[in-house]
């Protein structure tokens, strides 16, 4: 499908040899990369101060597209960590790793400082009363903990509900007031490809429904 | 379809990803983030809609606006970076710098990235993936690695980088 979909590209911009070229950016995007040139693309873009912005933005594009363009890639997003990260908890490997970064930040690569970018999803939306899913989407490691979507104004109770890829409902949940409920403890989805949507409403009427979010759950 | 005559929701879709573009270029453009103007969105959405009207037929529109799109994310951000560059001479360089110095750092560079060369492969990914500014969700996400596995092998990368490093006679 992708040659069929290839513009004829009179405007593209010369190759650089310093960096990944446009079709190979498309095709990361679109994860039509095989393993071998994943890993070498991905071994630049962690190098190469520019291929880690085009990086960056691609992955927002991704997540802000995927908010009103159903056939974006799901890509890999996992599971956001349930605490935040704290190396300095480690112990012993904490002054091992303090060492290393001041190490390396004695003489720091010309990447080094730049500003983490947090991206995660846009206001946009189609429907300004359907939900906005948030997380999971794409791969989770051995299923989602938590699922999570934007709040639409007017509303006061959402509920969830997770399909299976034939449209099997799986699991619905209760109607509730908060923009996230954890997955029930006894969800156990096996590994393979499930569906997500989320229904705002009010005084118990549905006013709106999300899109469907397909994730799939590796093991 | 045929993309002659665009229909409400193409030309929304279009005008969607425009804004989309300008809102991550502007992400990723650090100090220089208010310089993205308006111009940015416009200049994507004539290349959105040029690209549109070279197809005759298109099958699958929706993903291919979203491959179009990823192109002019490319190239804008890349536009972008050149454009707020200031590049400086190779023979400007710092007056306390001489050619010790010179050689110095560079032999350092060189030790650094021979160091992170041999590392184990995930180890050495994560490490270079950490040193790049990247987050550890970022970073999961790139590889697949759940949380935990991500965060291990960033601090055990790092640690053997120290010890590879002060064996090369480099330290902090």
């Amino acid at each position: 499908m992708a040659d069929d979909l290839r513009p004829i590209d009179s405007d593209r911009t010369p190759p650089d040899p310093a960096h990944l070229e446009e079709t190979t950016w498309e095709r990361l995007a679109c994860d039509e990369l095989d393993t071998p040139e994943r890993d070498a693309a991905l071994e630049h873009i962690t190098s190469c101060n520019e291929c880690s912005r085009v990086y960056r933005a691609l992955t927002a594009l991704r997540d802000g597209a995927a908010a009103f363009d159903p056939s974006v890639p799901a890509g890999r997003v996992l599971e956001r960590p349930r605490r935040p990260v704290r190396f300095w908890a480690y112990g012993g490997a904490a002054a091992a790793l303090a060492a290393g970064l001041v190490l390396v930040l004695a003489f720091p690569p010309p990447w080094i400082g730049q500003p983490a970018v947090t991206q995660r999803v846009s206001s946009i939306r189609g429907d300004d009363r359907a939900p906005v899913t948030l997380q999971p989407r794409g791969v989770v490691m051995d299923g989602p903990r938590q699922f999570r979507w934007e709040s639409v104004t007017g509303a006061d109770a959402y509920r969830v509900r997770v399909f299976s890829a034939s449209g099997t409902v799986i699991w619905s949940s209760a109607l509730i007031p908060t923009t996230a409920i954890d997955a029930p403890a006894d969800l156990g989805l096996d590994a393979g490809a499930y569906f997500w949507d989320v229904s705002a409403h009010t005084g118990g009427e549905p006013v709106g429904q999300s899109a469907l979010t397909r994730f799939e759950v590796r093991r | 379809m045929a993309n002659d005559h665009p229909d409400k929701e193409l030309e929304a879709l279009v005008a969607r990803y425009a804004a989309l573009i300008r809102r991550v270029v502007a992400q990723v453009a650090g100090p220089h983030a208010a310089t993205i103007g308006d111009d940015v969105e416009q200049r994507v959405m004539v290349a959105l809609w040029r690209q549109l009207e070279r197809e005759q037929t298109i099958r699958y529109p929706a993903s291919y606006i979203y491959r179009i799109a990823v192109r002019e994310t490319v190239r804008a951000v890349r536009a972008h970076a050149r454009s707020t560059a200031s590049p400086i001479p190779d023979d400007i360089v710092a007056p306390e710098s001489g050619p010790d110095q010179a050689v110095c750092a560079q032999e350092k560079a060189e030790a650094v990235e021979r160091s992170i060369r041999s590392l184990k492969v995930d180890r050495r990914r994560a490490v270079r993936a950490h040193l790049a500014g990247f987050t550890v969700e970022e970073i999961m996400r790139m590889y697949g690695w759940p949380y935990q596995t991500a965060r291990n092998l960033i601090a055990r990368g790092m640690n053997d980088l120290r010890i590879l490093l002060r064996a090369d006679g480099i330290d902090g």
